[in-house]
């Protein structure tokens, strides 16, 4: 279980966010209401090693856009952001 | 910004912008280039060709052409066919396809460009003995009776025919085909997709945004060339034509989910899926469109829910019945989640459309395009009508229009151009889908015979056959051979031959009758076999028939050819008459309502097979004309007494007597040939002896009937309302038309 790194800041209200990818590899992510999904996704993308290009970020089916924030999505704790790779196809 | 539409073929192209091929596509497998050259040299071999004035026939046709060569015959110039063999390097037999086989071939499943001849885009060149060369305006359009122009008018090229061709033919050297008219392209259209396709400047630059997604010029450059397309492009195209359906409340209102969705559903089930829709009632949509990605290949699958179907596009592949079955699933816990109810399949069909522009089979690079033009065309309830020719311009469009974020370049103007109101040139392309069609299904119908009934009955072959059907071509084939002659000799002859729609209106309803009892009888045993076809699916025998006829469909896809056929005529006529002049539309809706009662009356006569307990011969009652399922009160005409309780009966109008039944359901394994459901005869009234009233005393939206030589009435409400009118007009045309038919008798 990864310790988030934005939560080492202050003791304030925290969202636990957990971030699976499609081989269900989970990393918990703890944040605050008004962390921008910019953040989120880096961290995400530099902890997995991936280039965060190659990644999309799903949260009930919709992409997340940078400036999402848990609250502008009305993420509750435990919920689910889903990670899937780049598909292709010929 | 004005964008000018070049292409006059493609009207679905027409007024956005059209780039010239660029860039030389060559499929993974070069053997069809190296044929070209082959035929290249050959006609060059057998022509004398340096003495002569000739196009520059370069390897990169975009249409498809059908070439005669000399006197010795007709040969098609895409995968060199002619009379089934490869035209090979230094033999000189070729080409001893006569026309009509070069058009049949270009309408079966062996030429790879088969769709064009949907489209209508085949020519045909004709190279005279002087040098004069002359080619067609189109062959689908004037029925195969080649009105032949000058080729510098069709082409729009002046003195080019002139020059010789050139010896720089190296096999697989890109260039582009001179014989289209040059194009002009947008400069500024163009300038656009080079610079999303710009190699040296940042790949990772954003070019546009929307949707959630942004769109880089990597994602961009997926559509260059040859390159597979990625879910981004894929999801913000599909994302353009949800948008195109926002604003324009005439299209079907459509939602696209996203390319993750199936294969979360199909690994992980429902529950992975279910919050996805928390903000959308999928079932407040007429259409949804379902991006599949599997196994590194696109699909679309669209759930229809204004006409209740789910349909699977797949430009490569013919059979993937899971997709199709994952879907019903999906709407089954949707539905039950979202509505608490169970959804009702009743009149669904689920269907994986064979008659569908597709990839060649070397073509392993297109199938994204494919996914998002197919989307395109059926959000617009358009049949799609591109090619695989079309694929590099298309990709270019696709490019401009995600820039755009706009799938029209000129509003106002394209939605004119694509709503169903409009010029003639529909018209001529309804007309031709109903001759392309028709020459393709009379290929396929050949295609049966020669590689599945001539085996079947070959003395040599009678022992590797399944011992229960040795001699029983009937129980598997039905009359096909005399659908076959029936259709090559006579409908489409005459149809090729009419000059107008109003004259093919005619041709079908001037062989209306014979269409009738050719179906009637390939319907019944169609239906009634398909239990014996199923068991005998896997026999060695039949895979062994597929695989050197080289299908991909197997034989049974084929034997429902006809049974798709017969369904086609009306919707084919109901295309055309959307679009065409006034003064023709009656005539045209006549025709189509007598195909459509025509397909009635097969359905009926199908049901009339599995009546039981009638005593005399169903055959003398005449023909089959209604059947309604309704409920039945009797009371006695002489005492005016009360009504008896309802009861439920299938009631059939013949020519000659209304036939009371009630349906039943067999036990199952009470006798192997009983029928899951059928009809017990209860009694009938001869039309001789029948009387009716269109209003019954005892409520509204009941007739009555009785048999004048008996006491008893019989009040009817029918179960489905619309079906009462049917009756009524049936029962007024009865007083006339037993007339004729006693005349017959």
């Amino acid at each position: 279980m990864a310790a988030p790194a934005e939560a080492e800041a202050e003791a304030q209200e925290f969202i636990k966010i957990k971030v699976v990818s499609q081989d269900s590899n989970e990393v918990i992510f703890r944040v605050k209401p008004g962390t921008s999904m910019a953040k989120l996704k880096n961290s995400y993308a530099s902890r997995t090693g991936a280039a965060v290009g190659t990644l999309r970020f799903l949260f009930d089916g919709t992409r997340l856009k940078d400036e999402d924030t848990p609250k502008s999505l009305e993420m509750e704790d435990d919920d689910v952001i889903e990670v899937y790779q780049e598909q292709l196809g010929g | 910004m004005t964008v000018k539409g070049v292409d006059h073929q493609d009207h679905k192209l027409s007024k956005l912008p059209r780039f010239p091929e660029c860039c030389s596509r060559t499929y993974s497998d070069s053997s069809h280039l190296t044929a070209v050259s082959c035929i290249t040299k050959a006609f060059k071999e057998s022509i004398n060709v340096n003495s002569m004035p000739l196009p520059k026939l370069k390897t990169k046709l975009k249409k498809a052409f059908i070439l005669k060569i000399g006197n010795v015959g007709y040969s098609c110039m895409h995968c060199h066919e002619s009379n089934g063999c490869l035209i090979k390097r230094n033999n000189k037999k070729h080409a001893e396809m006569d026309l009509n086989e070069a058009a049949r071939h270009l309408a079966s499943n062996t030429c790879k460009y088969r769709s064009n001849v949907r489209t209508g885009n085949v020519y045909i060149f004709e190279i005279e003995a002087d040098g004069t060369v002359m080619a067609s305006a189109g062959f689908v359009k004037n029925g195969g009776l080649f009105d032949y122009e000058q080729f510098d008018e069709i082409t729009g090229q002046n003195n080019k025919t002139n020059e010789k061709i050139k010896e720089d033919e190296k096999e697989g050297a890109p260039s582009s085909s001179t014989l289209l008219a040059p194009v002009t392209v947008p400069d500024t259209a163009n300038r656009l997709v080079e610079n999303a396709w710009n190699p040296k400047l940042p790949q990772e630059e954003q070019l546009v945004e929307g949707f959630n997604m942004e769109i880089l010029r990597k994602d961009l450059r997926k559509l260059e060339g040859l390159r597979w397309l990625n879910d981004n492009i894929i999801n913000f195209y599909l994302q353009l034509i949800c948008h195109r359906s926002l604003q324009n409340p005439e299209y079907p209102k459509t939602f696209a989910l996203n390319t993750y969705f199936y294969g979360n559903l199909t690994e992980k089930g429902y529950a992975s899926v279910r919050r996805w829709t928390k903000k959308t009632d999928l079932f407040s949509y007429d259409l949804i469109l379902v991006p599949v990605h599997k196994l590194d290949h696109w699909s679309l699958a669209v759930v229809d829910l204004a006409k209740k179907k789910i349909d699977l596009f797949d430009s490569k592949y013919d059979r993937d019945m899971e997709v199709l079955r994952t879907l019903k699933e999906y709407i089954v816990e949707e539905y039950e989640h979202k509505k608490m109810k169970q959804f009702d399949f009743t009149a669904w069909e689920f269907r994986q459309i064979t008659e569908r522009p597709r990839q060649s089979d070397d073509n392993n690079s297109d199938c994204g395009v494919f996914l998002c033009q197919y989307a395109q065309c059926i959000s617009l309830r358009k049949t799609p009508l591109f090619s695989e020719e079309d694929m590099p311009n298309l990709r270019k469009l696709m490019v401009y229009q995600i820039l755009k974020k706009n799938l029209c370049s000129e509003e106002s103007t394209l939605a004119g151009a694509l709503s169903p109101r409009r010029d003639t040139r529909e018209v001529t392309n309804a007309y031709d889908e109903m001759i392309a069609t028709e020459i393709s299904y009379v290929a396929d119908l050949k295609e049966v015979i020669i590689h599945y009934l001539e085996p079947f009955e070959a003395v040599e072959n009678q022992n590797s056959l399944p011992e229960a059907l040795r001699g029983k071509p009937d129980c598997l084939f039905g009359n096909i051979r005399e659908l076959y002659k029936f259709h090559h000799r006579v409908v489409l002859e005459d149809l090729v031959a009419a000059r107008s729609t109003a004259e093919m209106c005619r041709v079908l309803m001037q062989h209306r009758n014979q269409i009738y009892i050719t179906y009637r009888t390939y319907c019944q045993i169609h239906g009634s076999n398909q239990k014996v076809r199923d068991s005998v699916k896997s026999h060695p025998f039949f895979k062994d028939c597929q695989r050197k006829a080289n299908h991909n469909m197997d034989m049974s896809s084929y034997l429902l050819k006809p049974i798709q056929r017969i369904m086609k005529y009306q919707l084919l006529l109901g295309n055309i008459m959307d679009d065409c002049p006034a003064d023709v539309r009656d005539e045209i809706a006549m025709t189509r309502d007598s195909m459509v009662e025509l397909l009635n009356q097969i359905d009926a006569s199908m049901q009339q097979l599995h009546i039981s307990g009638y005593n005399g011969d169903l055959k003398s009652l005449g023909l089959l004309r209604l059947q309604t399922e309704c409920d039945v009160y009797t009371y006695n005409r002489n005492k005016k007494a009360e009504l008896s309780r309802a009861q439920k009966r299938f009631i059939f109008f013949f020519d000659g007597a209304v036939m009371f039944c009630k349906k039943r359901v067999s036990n199952p394994g009470t006798g192997l040939n009983s029928e899951p459901e059928y009809f017990e005869h209860k009694f009938c009234i001869p039309m001789t002896s029948l009387g009716h009233e269109v209003a019954s005393r005892t409520g509204e939206g009941r007739f009555e009937v009785w048999d004048k030589a008996k006491t008893d009435a019989y009040v009817i409400e029918t179960i489905d309302p619309s079906a009462r009118t049917k009756w009524i007009q049936r029962l007024g045309k009865s007083d006339t038309s037993q007339d004729t038919w006693l005349d017959q008798k």
